[in-house]
């Protein structure tokens, strides 16, 4: 009975704004409510919620990874040089996604070593980044062109779009990471009680670097989707995009305490996202005040799930 | 006991200063021209926006907070103050409209941080991309120039042979070392970074001083954005951008703990004091311009790794 009670009771708002979200734009431009659309949104879901899964993990274990954007950047850029060095493609991705998980094991061991704010460590971790990727293409983008890129982001296999065939792949072995292993036990374990942690003999810090390296490795991820996408490499592309991705992890339910929330609320954070965005452009406002109407909207969004936990806390406590 | 960590946090305070002094012994063997009065007057101005912006981080930091969008505040109180003054509306209004924009945003990361309780970088960084955002939308993309003199006199002006900057920069100075030193707010500042339970318990209010210190760090962010625009003659969107970072290198290159209840408003003088002039450097060597996020981004994780690590020691 109990448990019900509460199972309810952590119900994330955001299912709520997602129906109210869409049923507005419908209602202001009914063109939004239609299959290809609908297909449309799916696809732009694909890197954000890659991402996002990253940021989930990194969050549940009551931590925070700023560098997205900078590891972004990066990625694409360096998948880019090296297929211009005449790297063959499949190298070229895995040495890539190789770069980006070992910029957040760094991140991660300075954290846990160190024992430093990792908001703190992953800030200038994307300073570092986002500078390497400046440095490398002195200022501008980097170009190649391969059939890869196109098939990458456009091609279907049996009616299904490859990035959402991807992200399905890859939210798939996150939850059995998170939910059916140990590391995923652990991760739990960092937010909820680290002292208890300790006491049962679990090397946090191992957990911790385990943690900063998968979600370096997502950002790789997503630095390959969109340099397809842009069939080129750009030191500034991947900037904002931490912001998204933390945005969608705290509107999908998951809280900075106790290791609460998990990867399933953050498919509905970040189809929350991509619904405004797509909306925004459906009813057709311009894109210089989409970002300034998302942002605002994401921060209430934040501040009622924020304002919602603070008062279930205090009831708890009474 | 309490007396040598008194005397270890002082000695915190010299070993900038000397890495100051250091610097400045170095830069002057490399450049002859390096220890002109000119040359530092140029320094000195070099230094005041970023020392403006950073005076008022220090006391969230001090507090065990971060302020994040304070550089995003700046760019916004100067493209608003651009608009305003386009229009024709009188400078002192206009300097009065653009701190008061400046504070209420602050204010409003100070509820945020002190009602809700949100972690100050999940708040502040949200803020940054809203109030960047809403400067998008008054800019459309566009940059605002020809602003009137009395106006510019703010950023390119001199008093004597003073800059106008540098002494806003003095005087900001002064009053933060003054408020952080000698008034009881400043002390409930060190108390609350310190032990916010204990904090609670000796009486602070802890939220009211949270929204309080927010608020200044917006008030000094709108003063940044004042001074910037006027010496730059200009306002855009992406004015501040540069200052995002530097803002925090300069805070804890000053001594002034991330964990809270430790430094200063006078650690942070010499902080900007020591990023500018490493920045300046670099820049006479001919070391391109790309390369500086990458340093700055060494400096902070370093100096945080270094005052983090000897913490622990005692």
């Amino acid at each position: 009975m109990k448990k019900k009670t509460i199972k309810f009771n952590n119900m994330p708002p955001v299912l709520w704004m997602l129906a109210v979200g869409i049923i507005v734009i419908t209602v202001i431009a009914p063109s939004f409510f239609a299959i290809n659309n609908f297909k449309n949104i799916l696809i732009q879901v694909a890197p954000l919620l890659i991402i996002s899964i990253g940021s989930t993990m990194v969050i549940l274990s009551e931590e925070i990874d700023l560098s997205f954007g900078g590891v972004i950047s990066l990625s694409t850029v360096l998948w880019i040089t090296f297929l211009n060095l005449g790297i063959p493609m499949f190298l070229a991705i895995l040495l890539t996604l190789l770069a980006a998980a070992v910029v957040g094991a760094i991140s991660g061991i300075i954290i846990s070593k160190g024992g430093i704010p990792s908001f703190i460590v992953t800030l200038g971790m994307a300073s570092i980044t986002s500078g390497i990727a400046l440095v490398i293409t002195q200022g501008s983008s980097v170009y190649f062109s391969h059939k890869f890129f196109y098939i990458f982001v456009n091609g279907e296999i049996l009616f299904f779009p490859i990035p959402l065939i991807l992200v399905s792949i890859i939210f798939g072995i996150s939850w059995l990471l998170l939910y059916r292993t140990r590391f995923g036990a652990q991760i739990f374990g960092l937010g909820g009680n680290r002292d208890a942690l300790s006491l049962g003999g679990i090397d946090k810090s191992k957990s911790i670097i385990g943690v900063f390296s998968y979600s370096g490795l997502m950002a790789g991820i997503t630095g390959l989707i969109i340099a397809s996408k842009i069939e080129s490499g750009n030191p500034t592309t991947g900037a904002g995009w931490e912001f998204d991705a933390i945005a969608a992890t705290l509107i999908g339910g998951t809280s900075f305490t106790e290791g609460q929330g998990g990867i399933g609320g953050t498919i509905l954070g970040v189809l929350l996202l991509i619904v405004l965005r797509n909306g925004l452009n459906v009813i057709g406002v311009p894109p210089m005040y989409q970002s300034g109407l998302i942002g605002s909207m994401v921060l209430l969004a934040i501040i009622i799930d924020v304002y919602v936990s603070n008062y279930k806390s205090e009831r708890v406590k009474v | 006991m309490s007396n040598s960590i008194e005397i270890k946090a002082r000695l915190k305070g010299l070993f900038s200063l000397f890495g100051l002094l250091a610097i400045v012994l170095v830069s002057s063997l490399v450049s002859d021209r390096f220890l002109k009065v000119s040359n530092i007057i140029t320094i000195l101005r070099q230094s005041s926006i970023l020392l403006i912006l950073s005076l008022g981080l220090t006391g969230v930091v001090l507090t065990g907070g971060i302020d994040l969008s304070v550089s995003a505040i700046a760019a916004f109180v100067g493209c608003t103050v651009a608009q305003l003054l386009i229009l024709g509306m009188p400078i002192p209004l206009v300097v009065l409209i653009g701190l008061t924009v400046g504070a209420a945003i602050g204010v409003f990361n100070g509820l945020l941080v002190g009602k809700l309780k949100m972690p100050p970088f999940v708040a502040t960084y949200g803020m940054m991309m809203v109030v960047n955002g809403f400067s998008l939308i008054m800019m459309q993309g566009s940059i605002i120039y020809g602003l009137p003199e009395s106006f510019t006199w703010f950023g390119v002006g001199y008093m004597g042979f003073m800059p106008i900057p540098v002494i806003l920069a003095f005087l900001t100075a002064v009053f933060f070392i003054v408020l952080f030193k000698k008034t009881t707010f400043g002390a409930e500042l060190y108390i609350l970074g310190s032990n916010e339970t204990a904090a609670k318990y000796s009486a602070i209010p802890v939220d009211k001083r949270l929204i309080t210190i927010y608020g200044i760090s917006g008030l000094t962010a709108g003063l940044a954005g004042l001074v910037l625009t006027a010496r730059l003659d200009a306002a855009e969107v992406a004015m501040s951008e540069a200052f995002g970072l530097q803002t925090v290198a300069a805070v804890v290159i000053g001594g002034t703990s991330l964990l809270g209840g430790e430094g200063g408003a006078f650690g942070t003088v010499i902080g900007a004091l020591i990023l500018t002039i490493v920045v300046n450097i670099m820049n006479l060597m001919g070391i391109s311009s790309f390369i500086q996020p990458i340093v700055i981004g060494f400096v902070i994780i370093t100096t945080v790794f270094i005052d983090v690590t000897t913490k622990k020691n005692r």
